[in-house]
């Protein structure tokens, strides 16, 4: 619909800034750690397969600040050009979808490419490289969790206040604390992608976030936007 | 930008009275345009609808009428009918105004008859 | 004349305490209307329900018949400028321009373009970096240029200086002369915009006690001066709002039907009309006064 496009369009223009500051520094720091585990292997002292795990963290974070202001600078900006709630929620997740494929995709491709540079320089890879699509899943059902989580987070904190948005992030990190230690896989990603177990835990978190999102659908029914 | 009266009469009388005082002191003579609602508007920076308002006033009297398409205009004889309305005005507002004033300092009639001649010599 | 907007029995409460307790009226389409209310009557919350962005705890508003709220087919037309819109803070004006002509379905790129030129407005700054005038002028090229149907404007001149709140009722008039559209108006700068406004709604402690034509509403009230002993006989009526006197002479302003006018003239009291930002201070004074509210005991 013409109204979707262009609120599309509007997180595009929003966001694209940033983005491309995020990737560029992402990339040259991926670029560092591939010539220097060429050259200096031991500064580094990581195995091959770990190299661009620290991306992962990083595109983590990155959708989690994204999701927060999506909740709670969006919303009320959103909302002050006329956009229906059900349009605008309905284009928030369409938006974060979209957004956690693209993020995924282009690490996955920066890892390909990374992988296939560094054996033409001379690397040697000890592990196989997990199947592209499979690790686009189970990166894309991570990072929609992830940003989902905290766009309810947002959504609290506008809403309800500060003490609210306190008390879910404590409750956040009691969850997680309930999570077993072995599922720790936010720097293994293609360790476990690999792994196909591991595949259904994709599908938990695929699953967690539809909920999420009928829960959020619940909190944006009637918000109310600042007066301010 | 044009002044009006703070007197608080209302604004679209205000407006009604300043297209009578232009017809009957011939700046705006019969069969011509009056300026459009919303170049009363701006000059006196009101609510068009307002202007309106003491546009229509005249119209229905039958001081202005409207030529579709085209705007305002004063009609035949506004000129000589206002003038007769405004001299049945007079009277009250100025002769018995006058008279109360007048009684209020001790002036009496005839003294005002002196006055006028006075006025009149003087020109 | 047609109403375009009409709220009925709308009730809004925050927590305990009622920020409106009754607003019914309906808004004439084409006109300017001018919300008048003291601090804290309820204005931003009603002009926020009436747009939709907030929904009443009771009650419900209808743009053209239709439900106002998140209706696709309403919201588009209705447009909110915001005394304080902090979710501007860190864009730039020239990207909260683009956005606008992305987002607003009516939007006229010309005259926005025309009146941040007007207003000297810097594109590249971000507007929290604006001062609190310039702040408000962002939000009345949106509101202007937006050429939305219904455009409701929440104390449009905060911050502006004398010669910019001139201009944007230059900009009202013209704008209001040319098209149909219907503005709301909420403002302290009441006699500065008495004669924008065709129509007046008063908002007294979250309760709309008028909307009626605005002429109308000013020839409600008098001022009744003359000599304290004859007008002290009328000065105990409930219709007097506020009573003064000096040297032998009183004044009262008389809020309601005046019997004998012509009698009292001839017993030289002077009649005169009553402008209406006076008439507004003094009803609501007259309201404080009677109000059951307790405002210092609420501290325990």
């Amino acid at each position: 619909m013409e109204t979707s496009r262009k609120m599309l369009r509007f997180h595009w223009l929003d966001n694209f800034k940033p983005l491309t500051v995020f990737w560029s520094i992402l990339l040259l720091v991926d670029i560092a750690l591939v010539v220097a585990q060429r050259y200096f292997p031991e500064v580094l002292n990581t195995s091959d397969n770990f190299l661009f795990s620290a991306n992962y963290g990083a595109i983590a974070i990155y959708l989690l600040v994204c999701g927060i202001l999506m909740a709670t600078s969006s919303f009320p900006l959103l909302m002050s050009f006329g956009i229906p709630r059900q349009k605008f929620y309905l284009n928030l997740i369409g938006t974060t979808v979209l957004l956690c494929a693209a993020m995924s995709l282009i690490q996955n491709i920066v890892v390909y490419v990374g992988y296939s540079v560094m054996q033409l320089s001379g690397i040697t890879i000890e592990a196989s490289i997990t199947p592209f699509l499979l690790l686009w899943y189970c990166q894309w059902t991570f990072y929609l969790l992830d940003m989902f989580l905290f766009i309810l987070l947002g959504t609290v904190f506008y809403r309800f206040g500060t003490l609210p948005g306190l008390i879910t992030i404590a409750f956040y990190i009691l969850v997680l604390n309930l999570v077993p230690d072995d599922l720790d896989f936010a720097d293994n990603f293609e360790l476990a992608a690999s792994g196909l177990s591991n595949v259904t835990l994709s599908h938990l978190f695929l699953g967690i976030t539809v909920v999420l999102i009928g829960i959020g659908w619940l909190l944006y029914r009637r918000a109310p936007v600042r007066t301010y | 930008m044009g002044v009006l009266s703070d007197d608080g009469r209302p604004i679209f009388q205000q407006i009604a009275e300043k297209i009578e005082d232009d017809i009957i002191e011939g700046r705006l003579p019969e069969e011509t345009q009056v300026p459009s609602t919303n170049q009363f508007a701006a000059f006196y920076q009101i609510n068009p609808a307002t202007a309106a308002k003491g546009v229509n006033l005249l119209v229905d009297q039958g001081i202005l009428y409207k030529k579709r398409g085209i705007g305002m205009f004063v009609a035949s004889g506004a000129q000589t009918a206002l003038v007769e309305k405004r001299k049945q005005q007079f009277f009250d507002q100025y002769i018995v105004v006058m008279l109360r004033e007048a009684a209020k300092l001790g002036i009496s009639p005839r003294q005002i008859a002196d006055m006028i001649q006075k006025a009149e010599t003087a020109n | 004349m047609n109403s375009i907007l009409e709220c009925s029995q709308i009730a809004k409460k925050f927590g305990r305490s009622e920020a409106i307790r009754n607003a019914t009226t309906a808004f004439e389409e084409g006109a300017v209307h001018g919300l008048l209310g003291a601090n804290g009557a309820g204005k931003t919350t009603l002009l926020h329900i009436l747009s939709g962005l907030i929904y009443p705890s009771q009650g419900q508003v209808l743009y053209d018949g239709q439900q106002v709220h998140d209706n696709p087919a309403v919201t588009p037309n209705i447009c909110l400028v915001k005394s304080d819109e902090r979710s501007w803070a860190d864009y730039k004006v020239k990207d909260l321009i683009k956005y606008c002509s992305l987002l607003l379905p009516y939007w006229d790129e010309k005259f926005a373009v025309e009146l941040l030129r007007k207003f000297r407005l810097p594109g590249n700054k971000k507007y929290k970096h604006l001062s609190r005038g310039m702040q408000s002028m962002v939000g009345i090229v949106k509101g202007l240029a937006s050429r939305a149907p219904l455009t409701l404007f929440d104390e449009p001149t905060l911050g502006l200086d004398a010669d910019m709140r001139e201009t944007f009722y230059e900009l009202m008039i013209s704008d209001c002369g040319e098209r149909q559209r219907t503005m709301i108006l909420s403002t302290h700068q009441i006699d500065e915009s008495a004669n924008l406004f065709q129509y007046i709604t008063l908002l007294e402690q979250g309760v709309v006690t008028s909307h009626m034509d605005k002429d109308a509403f000013v020839e409600q009230a008098h001022y009744l001066q003359g000599d304290t002993s004859l007008l002290l006989a009328l000065a105990s009526d409930p219709r007097v709002l506020h009573e003064e006197s000096l040297a032998g002479t009183t004044v009262l302003v008389w809020y309601g039907e005046l019997e004998n006018q012509v009698d009292l003239e001839r017993r030289g009291i002077k009649i005169g009309p009553v402008p209406l930002q006076k008439l507004f201070v003094y009803l609501t004074r007259k309201g404080n006064l009677n109000s059951e509210e307790k405002y210092y005991g609420n501290f325990s």
